[in-house]
């Protein structure tokens, strides 16, 4: 299949899943009705499509497509199929800026916006102490690896301190925070999280020749004519804001930064100019499956989509590394 | 004017010197090649040469641009390097080649260029792996990996082409193919090669480099310099020269006996 029709199919798979994701709930909405126009303004169809499922779906459909791409470009800038976004810290350093704020309060002062703040600048904070250090010790790529990896650590032994030291209820919170979940989509958030995600889209294609040359070592793209130092620098920075910005509106969401990559380079090879954007919609495409599973598995109760996407992610990645043992027996 | 000038050049790691006080030159045509034992110094001089370290005096030119004064971009787009290894990834011969490409164009650009197709085809045949260039690294021989890094360089239309021991780990025959390759590509660069094997080296050679222990022994005109004077100087040990079929072989004196 060439490019093009990957593109088209990609894509139609997307807008099949939005739809189904529209329709799917306690109350069931038609597909057609919704795509014929027959939904008016005025109906309580429109009310649930406008204030509860649209907005669930587009952040679905955001969140998928940056932890996608963030983690493609993690892999490629690393060269380890094993690296996911949150690898370095990130998912650690969050989850212990919402530790913080449960254990102080701050949500009762400022309401649910402390806690996203306090998640993107905690995975923030991780990025910038793994490049400290880094420029610190002057250390290759691999080292950075393992340095974020020990941050990780760190930060969830830190938080897992507050835990044991805090309130039943604050326990609870800070543990439903940090399964990653939909629920809590707002309007605002769909579309701030969509508008990243574009951007995020966009811009990633244009980084394809970049990432290609890093994944060819930092020497040998060095050698090609990339300032490899920066452009590592630059691409981490990226990746991780496309991660931040996810966990800090839906939480920690696992597995579909390691897998999605895994699975656009066996359909679509490996040039980051091509998958990349592939990446974005199969991701968004994975997380509305996700999603829906989680909205309809034990219905009516619901369950987080990041326990979904642990488990397929998991079985998926099992599957796939098992394909390719054998193909290359 | 030299396509390649090293005047004097110091170089190392964590401010320790590794190569102290080396010259060389070279020209369009010429194939330059620096030998030595291990640990002399070879691989920091390429790495020197290709911006890697920066050292910390002397000077490097090509032709009249002074390498410390232009950026990794113009640097790749002037010097090419073959590594010693080449990665076994799951890039497409094609697609690797192509990536030598990226001095010459945008950084953020989401297509080849025709231009850019006709000249990694024209690499990709120079070296004789047409064949070869839909076949990911991985499922390539070493020896074929090493012809793809090559088109790679050549790909980069470099006026200097650095080779860190191109034929280490590989068969006869391949050692064959790619020093025929060289004495080829010579016509239009100036190629810089490490290498260990001495003999190999003597029947392309037009100028030598001998270190040892970061110095320079001698350099100068190939038949010049491989002597076995000079080499027992480079390697702690006796090595003679013998002839076979006309042409000068280098031996360790102790394989004689």
């Amino acid at each position: 299949m060439n490019k093009a029709a990957q593109y088209i199919l990609f894509a139609i798979v997307l807008v099949a899943l939005s739809i189904l994701s529209i329709t799917i709930g306690s109350s069931e909405l038609s597909a057609i009705d919704i795509l014929s126009g027959k939904i008016g303004y005025e109906s309580t169809e429109w009310t649930i499509i406008r204030h509860l499922r649209l907005p669930r779906t587009l952040t679905t459909i955001g969140i998928g497509a940056l932890l996608s791409l963030s983690g493609c470009i993690m892999q490629g800038l690393f060269r380890n199929p094993l690296v996911e976004p949150y690898t370095m810290g990130l998912s650690g350093g969050a989850v212990l800026g919402v530790a913080v704020t449960f254990c102080l309060g701050l949500q009762i002062s400022f309401g649910m916006s402390a806690l996203i703040i306090s998640a993107l600048l905690g995975g923030l904070l991780t990025m910038f102490v793994v490049l400290t250090i880094r420029r610190a010790i002057k250390c290759d790529i691999n080292s950075m690896l393992l340095i974020g990896i020990m941050i990780s650590f760190a930060t969830s032994s830190i938080t897992t301190l507050l835990m044991s030291l805090t309130t039943h209820e604050n326990l609870s919170q800070i543990i439903s925070w940090s399964i990653g979940s939909m629920d809590s989509a707002s309007e605002e958030m769909a579309i701030f999280i969509v508008a990243s995600a574009l951007v995020a889209t966009f811009a990633s294609a244009f980084l394809g020749n970049i990432i290609n040359a890093l994944s060819l070592g930092t020497a040998e793209a060095q050698h090609i004519g990339i300032d490899s130092q920066k452009m590592i620098v630059a691409l981490f920075v990226i990746a991780t804001l496309m991660a931040a910005i996810s966990v800090a509106a839906v939480g920690v969401v696992a597995f579909v930064g390691m897998i999605i990559p895994h699975i656009i380079r066996r359909i679509a090879g490996h040039d980051h100019r091509y998958i990349l954007p592939l990446a974005a919609m199969g991701g968004s495409s994975f997380m509305l499956l996700c999603d829906i599973a989680a909205r309809t598995i034990i219905y009516p109760r619901e369950l987080p989509s990041g326990v979904i996407t642990g488990i397929c992610g998991c079985i998926m990645f099992i599957y796939l590394t098992s394909r390719q043992r054998n193909e290359y027996n | 004017m030299n396509t390649i000038d090293i005047q004097n050049i110091t170089a190392g790691y964590d401010k320790r010197a590794v190569i102290s006080d080396i010259s060389l030159s070279g020209n369009i045509g010429d194939i330059v090649a620096i030998i030595g034992a291990n640990g002399s110094g070879k691989s920091t001089l390429l790495r020197t040469i290709v911006g890697d370290i920066k050292p910390t005096s002397g000077n490097i030119f090509f032709s009249d641009i002074n390498s410390y004064n232009i950026t990794t971009r113009r640097r790749a787009q002037i010097v090419a390097c073959v590594e010693q290894e080449t990665q076994a990834s799951q890039m497409h011969i094609y697609d690797y080649v192509m990536m030598g490409r990226t001095p010459f164009r945008s950084l953020f650009s989401l297509t080849d260029r025709d231009r850019d197709r006709e000249i990694v085809a024209k690499a990709i045949d120079t070296v004789g792996i047409t064949h070869l260039q839909n076949k990911a690294l991985a499922e390539t021989s070493g020896g074929e990996r090493r012809l793809a890094s090559i088109a790679k360089a050549l790909a980069q239309q470099p006026k200097i082409l650095l080779l860190d021991e191109p034929t280490a780990n590989l068969d006869l025959a391949n050692k064959v193919a790619i020093i025929d390759l060289l004495k080829t590509l010579a016509r239009t660069m100036c190629i810089i090669i490490v290498s260990h094997d001495v003999n190999e080296v003597i029947s392309v050679a037009s100028k030598a480099l001998i270190l040892a222990d970061g110095r320079s022994i001698c350099f100068g005109d190939a038949h010049d310099v491989l002597t076995a004077q000079n080499l027992t100087k480079a390697y702690h040990t006796d090595i003679c020269e013998i002839s076979i079929d006309g042409k000068a072989r280098i031996m360790m004196a102790k394989g004689l006996m």
